[in-house]
């Protein structure tokens, strides 16, 4: 046998063992498949794929009951904030989307809050906490355009920032802070 | 040689260290959120007699709010009942509600029925919740038949 088939031969049947002990590992030791099957399964709970596509349309009313569009607030980023009174995180973070407002106006940034709740109950919070943006409000019909926004477990807050074009630029499921927004806001507003 | 054999025993032989170390990702993740019916599991309502049990099983890192529940007959419409009757929960200071009665892990939810009333067939349950990590879910409402 020449060098090289012998070397041939020894990377063969290493192979051959590393792949006999790789089977055995798999089939003997415990594993991902066993452990899904036995236990509720998580799931994305959010569509990235939406993040560089257009923004999906919407109409809603706002607390006064006009029929909104995104296209109402043209040539602006829109910072999309799902929310609800019933959510104490989404609670949590109004007081930022409110600085957020108030430090970025000039950066022709506007948030714009989609509440899945009753109008009354959105009205009364809004009056509460001093919002300086507006809000939408519906209920089974927001849940759908949340998932039309890649949230596909429908849980709150969830935050969508739109640039001028129209492009959803980023997605946020959970709690947003004024440091977490100021950088995105870095990251995306022109300078 | 040694580098060849290297070469192909190498990603055989981490296969199961990749294998282990998905099991240790953090289970915070937002993208690894449970749909609300496998994060809240109503499991049904059973009568025994005069009453009726309405049981949930809740997945870890999950919970329900003793305040969003509600009960109410669905048919036939107006059958009596008393109720829920719900066990105290565990005292939770919310940042924003203040005290609130949360449960974890399983609730069991009763209703009483008057003697020789008509028993409802089927019940419409409200409920709402929220997971550890930072989120909540929609109140979600269900009708369940009575067994």
């Amino acid at each position: 046998m020449s060098g090289f088939s012998r070397q041939a031969a020894l990377v063969a049947a290493i192979a051959f063992t590393a792949g006999a002990a790789g089977f055995w590992v798999a089939r003997w030791m415990p594993s991902d498949p066993p452990v899904v099957a036995s236990a509720p399964s998580p799931k994305t709970a959010v569509d990235g794929d939406i993040e560089g596509q257009p923004a999906p349309a919407l109409s809603l009313p706002d607390t006064d009951g006009k029929l909104r569009t995104l296209k109402d607030w043209p040539g602006q980023w829109l910072l999309v904030n799902f929310w609800a009174t019933w959510c104490s995180p989404c609670m949590h973070e109004i007081p930022a989307l409110i600085a957020t407002q108030t430090k970025y106006a000039k950066d022709r940034l506007q948030v714009v809050g989609i509440a899945m709740d009753d109008p009354d109950a959105v009205r009364t919070l809004m009056r509460e906490k001093g919002f300086n943006y507006p809000s939408l409000v519906g209920d089974e019909a927001v849940q759908q355009i949340m998932e039309r926004f890649g949230n596909t477990l429908g849980a709150l807050p969830y935050t969508v920032l739109i640039s001028p074009d129209g492009i959803v630029r980023y997605l946020e499921l959970g709690g947003v802070d004024e440091p977490k927004l100021d950088a995105l806001m870095a990251r995306f507003l022109p300078q | 040689m040694r580098f060849v054999a290297t070469l192909i025993a190498l990603p055989l032989l981490l296969s199961p260290l990749a294998q282990a170390s998905s099991l240790l990702k953090p289970a915070g993740k937002p993208d690894a959120l449970l749909p609300a019916d496998e994060a809240f599991v109503l499991q049904g309502a059973t009568r025994k007699g005069q009453a009726i049990t309405i049981d949930w099983s809740i997945a870890p890192g999950y919970y329900l709010y003793r305040h969003a529940l509600k009960v109410t007959v669905d048919a036939p419409a107006g059958a009596p009942f008393a109720g829920p009757a719900l066990p105290a929960g565990a005292k939770v200071q919310d940042a924003e509600f203040g005290e609130v009665e949360i449960y974890r892990g399983s609730l069991a939810a009763q209703l009483t029925l008057p003697a020789d009333a008509q028993a409802p067939r089927t019940l419409r349950v409200r409920y709402q919740g929220c997971a550890d990590i930072g989120v909540c879910y929609p109140p979600q409402t269900r009708l369940v038949a009575v067994k």
